[in-house]
Formats: structure tokens, C-alpha cells, sequence
């Protein structure tokens, strides 16, 4: 169990993005990329953030990592207010968090041999005398599950997974206690993705470490992380233990997210949830409940009134807070939705086996 | 089941990086044969103008290139003037020899000099953009502005007519070309996740700027250092031309062209040997410069 006590504490983040235009490259407008988000992490504890592409993720992952300077809030990591501190007492701090990148064919300089990167990365934050440098990185490819030999070669004579391992070994040469994983495993095959998460889990177990895990695979998540955030659009839709999210999703967006999970089975009748329309942009996004546009629940509160990120269901006793109005009405079944949202595998079966989810959708389309 | 022995297989010593880099590069070249060419002719001038650049006194190979000797002025080309003499009876193949490392000279030195100022100049507006972007790219529009041959003719006025001024001259005019090249290629690659993995391990700016950006960007500045030096040579070549460069009685290759300027119709010789002379050069580093490109061009890897 990870003892209760904040790692990193986030508060209010936001990230606005100018976009410039017009005469004399003057800020036109900001794209909202996060926009105000509140969560903390335990130490020791593994915490997902997950979403669609573009709700703001990976930015969350390097405003924390201040790789991008947020614009407002508060990031704590350790009690230490992160966005204060001076570029030199930044420099000393980021000894303690690191990331993993998603894509390993961009993540390792191609002109560095693996002793020259991970040699740089402990000159850097003097981690290691000198003498016992060589050592200690060949102590950290053998961690990762590469081999002694492989220590002069350059990143181009690596596969993807292998890659991978590198730049967690990287992450891991300065002995951070916070690691942000930023698609992490996203980039590699099911089956190296296996690989990778075992070795991130070990790695967890043996030096007590904190993982971030951004993400959009659910299945990846569900294996891996002991609470969950859910994301759209620049804000926290809904946040709990994962058992929790998993058994009990109570946002309309988390159950549509949820329901897009492959089941392997065939007999298995499950309902799939199909979201209408894109995400809104972020630039303007919707008054009220950010995901009111898409939801079949949605009313005029909805439409004019943000929703508070809180605990709604107080019979359970676990961690899971929720940003929507309607949350136990659904659940209980007082609050039905506005139009048809429910595609049921069943409709889908009656036209023959093997109708393809895509003509489901065809067919909410034309029911419209 | 029997134990698994550890892998025996030898570590293969890494050999030297560098060669065998060259040795693939040099095979990607030899594919290119103008370039090749181009290669052989350059190394080929450039021993050639060693010659010329060991005596001061004009003599090269026994012979005074500056010797005038009026009772054989205009003579087309001989055996004993390979090719001909001048309107004071100066044998111009003896001074193009001794020209030869002028012409590379200018050409080598201004490109070293705008690649010295440039690169850094692309690297901080690149890496850095805002304000300090915005003002150093302005001001590079501002040289881009005038054409480069006009902006050296009002520099070498304003300086004189001498071969450092020349130089400095070309090289402010290649200011901008180096600097926005190097800008574009610093901002593709800032933004590449290595880089981000370097800041977050806390890196200064020094160490990710030249250890880790330049290496990344050499190959368009290896390939626009080459391709530039032939500017420089036509540029130097066109200001000793218009007598604003290289003063008289050196023998710089476009002084001589104008020499024969006013002998075209009697003896073209004159013109024509050291006018075919900065042809060959300037086509060769071309010709290089291309195969270069094509060598070092990372999406032409197997």
C-alpha cells in the first residue's frame, strides 16, 4: 500500500497558449490546452491520466516538468513550490522528476552512444563520482534488460523497444523519485508494451518510485495505474481509484471512454456508447460543463453552470470525485437522457455476426 | 537441460566512429561522379595554390609571374607561354598559378568568417526566438535586403580596395544565409524530444545549444559552407574586376580579367584564360556542394 503522503501536489495548472496573429504578431487569442486542474500524488503510487488526443495530457506532463512554463497555478513537489523556484534551483530539482517520452525514435540523440547518454545525464546532476560512472551504467542497462555489449551503440542500432529501455534507464540514471511517463508504452507493439510495464512496475517495487502514466490505452492503464484521471478537454471530467473508475464510471464521458474498450469475446453482449460530434476546440471552448456539447444527459444547467469536481457517491467509501450535475441521477435512473445514446450490440446482431462497430455507427447516424 | 553459458561472443571494440562515418559518406559520394570530380579537381587547385602562396615575390616554379618583359606583350599561347602573355608581357599561366591561392584564399576565409558569426547568430535566435529572435532575424532581413554584390561594392568603398576588406566584405554579406539556415534548422530539431529529455535532466542551455543542437544541424551548414564558397570566389572575382578588390599587380583572377578587358578584340587570351579559370573553380565547388547535399542528406539513408 503507498503510505499517504503528496508527492506532487497540483493546483489550479492551466496552460494557455498564445496564438499570435494580426498586425505586429500580437496575441490574438490562447488555446486553453489545461485549464485549471487540481490532483495530488501519493508517493509511491502510480496515477493515470487519461483522455483523447488533444485534452491535454502530455501538456500537464511537461507544465509539471515546467519543459513548458504554465501560465497560472501551483505545482508542489515535496511541500517546494516547483513554478517559484530560480533556474538554477529548477536545475538541481529536476534531479527528482523525470520522463519518459512517447516516441523512442525521437527521445535518444542519434549521435550519442548509450555510455555517452547516460554518462551525460549523471555529469549533469553529479549523481555518481566518476570512477564508478561505468559501473553504475552498466548496473542500469542490465535493470532495464539490455545487454553489457550493447553499451557503445548508438541509438540507430536499437529496435523501438530497446530504445525505450534506453531512455528509461536515462530517466533513471539521476535516481528520480517522480517519473512522468508520457505514452510511455504507446509507440511499441502489444507485446513489448507487456515488457516495458512489467519492467516499469519491478522498477517500482525495488526503488519506491512515482509514476505519472499519461495514456490514452485503457487496457494499459487498468493494468498499471492505482488511480485514475480522466481528462477532456483541458479539465478533470472525473477522478477515482481505478477498481472504481473501471466498475463504476458515473461520467457520462468516462462511460463512453469505458464502453470503446474491446471485449474479447463475442457472445459478450456490451453496450457501446457513441459520442457525437469532435471535441470542441480549445481555443473557445463550451460554456458550463466543458463536455455538454457531446452528452446525451445534457440540459440548460448543464449548459450555463460548471460543474464541481467532488465526491458524489458517499456510500462508497474509496477515492472518486466526479464533475457532473447529473452523476447519481443517471446512476439511479431519474435522469434519462435527452436523445437516443445507446447503441446496443444486440441492434447489431440482428443484421448477422460479424457487423462491424463502424456501421453501428452509421446506423445512431442515421437514426438522428 | 543444459546451463545457459553466458554469451561469449566477443565485444567488438568499437572501431573509429568518425572513419566510418567517412568511409560511408565517401561511398555515397563516389555514387555522384560530377561530384567526385568536383572533389578531385579542388584537392588537385588546392596543392596548386600552395605553390603559389610560398614566395611573396611572385616567383613560382623558378619563374617571376610578375616579371614584365614588353618585347613579347600579347603573345597568344606557346609552348613557351602555355597561355600567352599579357599587355606587359606577363606570362598568365605563371600568374594564375600564383593567383590560385588568392582566389581559394578570399573564398575560404570570408566563408569562415560569415560561418564563425552566422552559426552562432542562428543558434541563439533558433534555440532562444521571442524578442532576440525577432531582432536578430530583422536585422538579417535588413543585409538580405540588398543584393550581396552591391552591399560588398559599398562596403570595400567605404573600407578601401584591399584583399582583407574583400573578405570582410563577402563574409557580411553571407551573414544572413548562414544565420537563417542555421535558425530553421535549430528550431526543427529544439523541438525534437531529446532535447526536452536533456532539459529535463537539467542541462544549461550552453551544453543542449553546441552539444547536442549543432552536431544535429552540421550537415546543412558542412553542405552550405561548401556551395558558398563559390559565391564568395565570383563575388571577390567581380569586385577585383571593377578595381574595388585585390590591388594591382597581384594577380588575382578577376584584376586580370580586366586587364585583358581592353586587348578583347587583339589578344582574348587575356580574358578568356583566367575567366576559364574561375569557371572551373566555381563549377567544382558547385558540382561538390551538390553531391554533399545529396551525401549528407539523412532521408537518402538505406
Amino acid at each position: 500500500m503507498p503510505s499517504k503522503q503528496p508527492l506532487l501536489n497540483v493546483e489550479n495548472l492551466e496552460q494557455h497558449f498564445p496564438i499570435k496573429g494580426g498586425f505586429l504578431g500580437r496575441t490574438v487569442n490562447h488555446v486553453k490546452a489545461v485549464d485549471g486542474i487540481t490532483f495530488s500524488i501519493d508517493k509511491g503510487e502510480t496515477i493515470a491520466v487519461v483522455g483523447e488526443s488533444g485534452c491535454g495530457k502530455s501538456t500537464t506532463g511537461r507544465a509539471i516538468l515546467r519543459l513548458d512554463e504554465p501560465t497560472g497555478g501551483k505545482v508542489e513537489f515535496e511541500g517546494q513550490d516547483v513554478l517559484a523556484m530560480s533556474k538554477d534551483e529548477m536545475r538541481k530539482m529536476r534531479k527528482d522528476m523525470q520522463i519518459i517520452f512517447q516516441d523512442p525514435y525521437a527521445s535518444l540523440n542519434p549521435r550519442k552512444t548509450v555510455r555517452q547518454t547516460l554518462w551525460e545525464a549523471m555529469d549533469i546532476q553529479k549523481v555518481v563520482p566518476r570512477k564508478e560512472r561505468n559501473d553504475r551504467i552498466i548496473e542500469l542497462m542490465e535493470t532495464v534488460g539490455l545487454q553489457r555489449h550493447q553499451i557503445d551503440r548508438y541509438p540507430h542500432e536499437f529496435s523501438g523497444g530497446q530504445r525505450q529501455r534506453i531512455g528509461i534507464a536515462r530517466a533513471l540514471s539521476v535516481n528520480p523519485k517522480l517519473i512522468i511517463c508520457d505514452e510511455a508504452v504507446s509507440a511499441l507493439d502489444v507485446s513489448i508494451q507487456a515488457q516495458v510495464l512489467n519492467l516499469l512496475k519491478r522498477l517500482q517495487r525495488d526503488l519506491g518510485l512515482t509514476y505519472l502514466f499519461i495514456s490514452h490505452d485503457l487496457g494499459v492503464v487498468r493494468h498499471i495505474a492505482d488511480r485514475i484521471i480522466v481528462m477532456y478537454l483541458g479539465k478533470i471530467v472525473e477522478v477515482g481509484d481505478t477498481d472504481s473508475i473501471f466498475e463504476n464510471p458515473q461520467h457520462p464521458y468516462t462511460k463512453a471512454l469505458l464502453s470503446a474498450i474491446p471485449v474479447p469475446d463475442p457472445r459478450k453482449k456490451s453496450e457501446r456508447i457513441f459520442l457525437r460530434g469532435d471535441v470542441p476546440s480549445p481555443i473557445d471552448p463550451p460554456t458550463g460543463c466543458r463536455f455538454h456539447t457531446r452528452c446525451p444527459f445534457a440540459t440548460d444547467h448543464c449548459r450555463t453552470e460548471v460543474p464541481e469536481l467532488e465526491q458524489k457517491d458517499a456510500e462508497y467509501a474509496g477515492f472518486h470525485k466526479v464533475a457532473c450535475h447529473y452523476a447519481l441521477d443517471i446512476q439511479r435512473g431519474k435522469h434519462e437522457p435527452q436523445y437516443e445514446m445507446y447503441n446496443v450490440r444486440e441492434i447489431l446482431d440482428d443484421e448477422g455476426e460479424d457487423a462491424a462497430t463502424d456501421k453501428g455507427e452509421e446506423y445512431t447516424k442515421t437514426e438522428k | 537441460m543444459s546451463n545457459i553459458q553466458p554469451s561469449q561472443v566477443p565485444v567488438r571494440k568499437p572501431a573509429n566512429r568518425r572513419l566510418d562515418n567517412f568511409k560511408d559518406f565517401y561511398k555515397k559520394l563516389r555514387k555522384n561522379k560530377a561530384a567526385l570530380v568536383g572533389l578531385y579537381v579542388l584537392v588537385f587547385l588546392f596543392f596548386v595554390s600552395i605553390f603559389g602562396a610560398l614566395d611573396a615575390n611572385y616567383n613560382i616554379l623558378g619563374v617571376n609571374s610578375n616579371a614584365t618583359n614588353l618585347t613579347d606583350k600579347l603573345l597568344g599561347p606557346s609552348a613557351q607561354y602555355w597561355f600567352g602573355t599579357d599587355h606587359l608581357g606577363r606570362d598568365i599561366f605563371y600568374r594564375i598559378l600564383h593567383g590560385m591561392y588568392i582566389t581559394l584564399g578570399v573564398g575560404f576565409a570570408a566563408t569562415f568568417m560569415a560561418a564563425l558569426v552566422g552559426v552562432p547568430i542562428g543558434l541563439l535566435a533558433g534555440y532562444y526566438g521571442g524578442w532576440l529572435d525577432t531582432v536578430i532575424m530583422r536585422l538579417m532581413d535588413v543585409l538580405l535586403a540588398f543584393p550581396g554584390i552591391l552591399l560588398a561594392l559599398a562596403i570595400v568603398s567605404v573600407l578601401g580596395g584591399s584583399t582583407i576588406n574583400v573578405t570582410v566584405a563577402i563574409a557580411i554579406g553571407a551573414l544572413p544565409q548562414f544565420a537563417r539556415i542555421v535558425r530553421g534548422s535549430t528550431l526543427t530539431t529544439r523541438k525534437l524530444e531529446y532535447i526536452d529529455a536533456i532539459r529535463a535532466l537539467g542541462a544549461k542551455d550552453g551544453k543542449i545549444i553546441f552539444q547536442h543542437i549543432l552536431p544535429n544541424i552540421m550537415s546543412p551548414i558542412i553542405v552550405n559552407t561548401t556551395l558558398f564558397v563559390a559565391t564568395a570566389i565570383l563575388s571577390a572575382a567581380g569586385l577585383s574586376f571593377l578595381g574595388l578588390g585585390v590591388q594591382p599587380p597581384t594577380p588575382e583572377w578577376g584584376a586580370m580579367l580586366n586587364d585583358g578587358r581592353n586587348y578583347m578584340y587583339q589578344a582574348a587570351h587575356i580574358t578568356f584564360f583566367p575567366g576559364m579559370m574561375i569557371v572551373i573553380v566555381v563549377l567544382a565547388f558547385n558540382l561538390f556542394g551538390d553531391g554533399l547535399r545529396d551525401a549528407l542528406d539523412p532521408k537518402a539513408k538505406k
